[in-house]
């Protein structure tokens, strides 16, 4: 008998395995100061300054290829850009008006001022290195007052959440992971849904939106603070597609959020502690 | 014993440039698992144990970093290694073909065994989303890249080949 039809072969794979399941089920039961969450917090802080080197030095590389490869993209989004600046600024000089009359009411009903969150800037000096999770590696950590599961905002909204954070370097789980999922409302009906990523598709799902809902393409998509894992109204993107299946109870809507998550460069980091994690939550 | 250090010497060399290096070379958002390759390469040359424990010592470097679940990568790639192990007999290295073209049916196997995990962790996703968005792009991205990482690795692995040759030559001086 060939010698790769071996009982000891075999053993070696069942005991390797054995131990993977061991390890698997340690790292789902433990908390975040179990050996393997340590374990992945030394290994993220020992990695991070080789990765935030080889990112800053290919970082010009990979701008000038973006650049040549999108330039005709660019010159179009430039001028629609262009009309879009326009056309906001004369949204934003109206908006003056009803932020002074609102700012009135709120006295008039002694309304009290929802609570506004500090905020830690932060580079982002790695990106995810496989094809199945979705996540950056940003500069900032436990000594800049980064705590696990605080929201993280980029391009105006709601990216992710810090899933890991060491002294120095944290881990922001993001919005596209296919694991994530965000209790949302749609601003203009108030209907409550969930955001899903849908792993290397840009644009997010949002489901559980009824078959009778008037859904449509550009409206606002804000978090619903259901939950406590978000506070209420942080911008999460707008509709871009709605579908409906004939068998589905409810519609199939794509999301576009304000920003390509791979190519997130800076973001900030709100200091909001829900407990609570996107992953856990959905 | 010295394949199983070595292999696990050049796993960690393989390891730092996925974590550093490979989100750079992304094409259309896929990234090759450079690891995966060097597994493969190691149970190809060496055979199951060999190709297992270097799959189990990658995958948990792997997860380490990147994985949700510390575990999974484990599993997929020591089964892979071990795989890779099997038909170490069929695969003639120096001719990188059938390496690109078994490379490519190693990370169907990888995926597929990952995937698989992930289901029973409750993570659904539609299977042709899968094979169209992430299985299928990273296997021919792995197979295009397996001759780059063969020049790279041959080096190490050229060692076990030339081993019995130089003891049988020792012998009969």
């Amino acid at each position: 008998m060939p010698e790769f039809f071996g009982r000891r072969n075999y053993l070696i794979l069942f005991g390797l395995i054995f131990i993977s399941m061991v390890i698997l089920t340690v790292h789902f039961r433990e908390g975040q100061d179990g050996p393997i969450h340590r374990a992945q917090r030394l290994v993220l802080a020992a990695t991070a300054p080789l990765q935030a080197a080889v990112t800053t030095a290919l970082t010009p590389v990979g701008d000038g290829w973006d650049y040549l490869a999108h330039f005709g993209e660019l010159k179009r989004e430039n001028k629609e850009l262009q009309k879009e600046v326009s056309a906001l600024k004369s949204e934003l000089f109206a908006r003056h008006g009803l932020e002074a009359e609102n700012d009135r009411l709120r006295k008039l009903i002694d309304f009290k001022q929802k609570q506004k969150y500090g905020t830690i800037a932060a580079n982002v000096i790695g990106m995810p290195e496989n094809n199945w999770w979705s996540s950056i590696i940003v500069d900032r950590g436990l000594s800049a007052g980064v705590k696990h599961n605080m929201p993280v905002i980029a391009g105006g909204g709601l990216v992710g959440q810090v899933s890991d954070a060491s002294s120095r370097v944290s881990k922001v789980v993001l919005l596209n992971d296919a694991q994530s999922g965000v209790s949302v409302q749609v601003q203009r009906t108030g209907e409550v849904g969930v955001i899903k990523g849908q792993l290397k598709d840009k644009r997010l799902v949002l489901q559980y939106i009824s078959r009778d809902s008037d859904i449509k393409n550009g409206d606002i998509i804000v978090t619903s603070g259901l939950g406590g894992i978000f506070p209420r109204d942080l911008y999460v993107g707008m509709v871009a597609k709605v579908r409906q299946s004939v068998y589905s109870l409810y519609k199939i809507v794509e999301v576009e959020p304000p920003i390509d998550f791979s190519h997130i460069e800076e973001v900030l980091i709100l200091q909001y502690d829900p407990g609570v994690s996107i992953t856990e939550g959905n | 014993m010295w394949p199983i250090i070595q292999s696990c010497l050049v796993v960690l060399g393989a390891f730092i440039l996925q974590a550093v290096l490979v989100p750079h070379i992304a094409l259309g958002g896929t990234k090759p698992d450079v690891i995966l390759i060097v597994t493969a390469l190691y149970g190809f040359t060496y055979g199951p144990p060999v190709g297992a424990i270097a799959g189990f010592f990658g995958g948990l470097l792997g997860d380490l970093v990147g994985g949700t679940h510390v575990g999974l990568g484990l599993v997929s790639k020591s089964i892979v290694g071990f795989f890779a192990g099997l038909v170490q007999r069929t695969i003639f290295v120096e001719n990188i073909l059938l390496p690109m073209v078994a490379i490519f049916i190693a990370t169907w196997l990888n995926e597929f065994v990952y995937v698989g995990f992930m289901f029973l962790l409750g993570e659904i996703t539609p299977i042709k989303v899968l094979m169209l968005q992430v299985i299928l792009p990273t296997a021919i991205y792995n197979a295009l890249l397996t001759p780059l990482v063969y020049l790279i690795v041959r080096r190490f692995l050229v060692f076990k080949q030339e081993t019995p040759s130089i003891n049988v030559a020792r012998k009969y001086e």
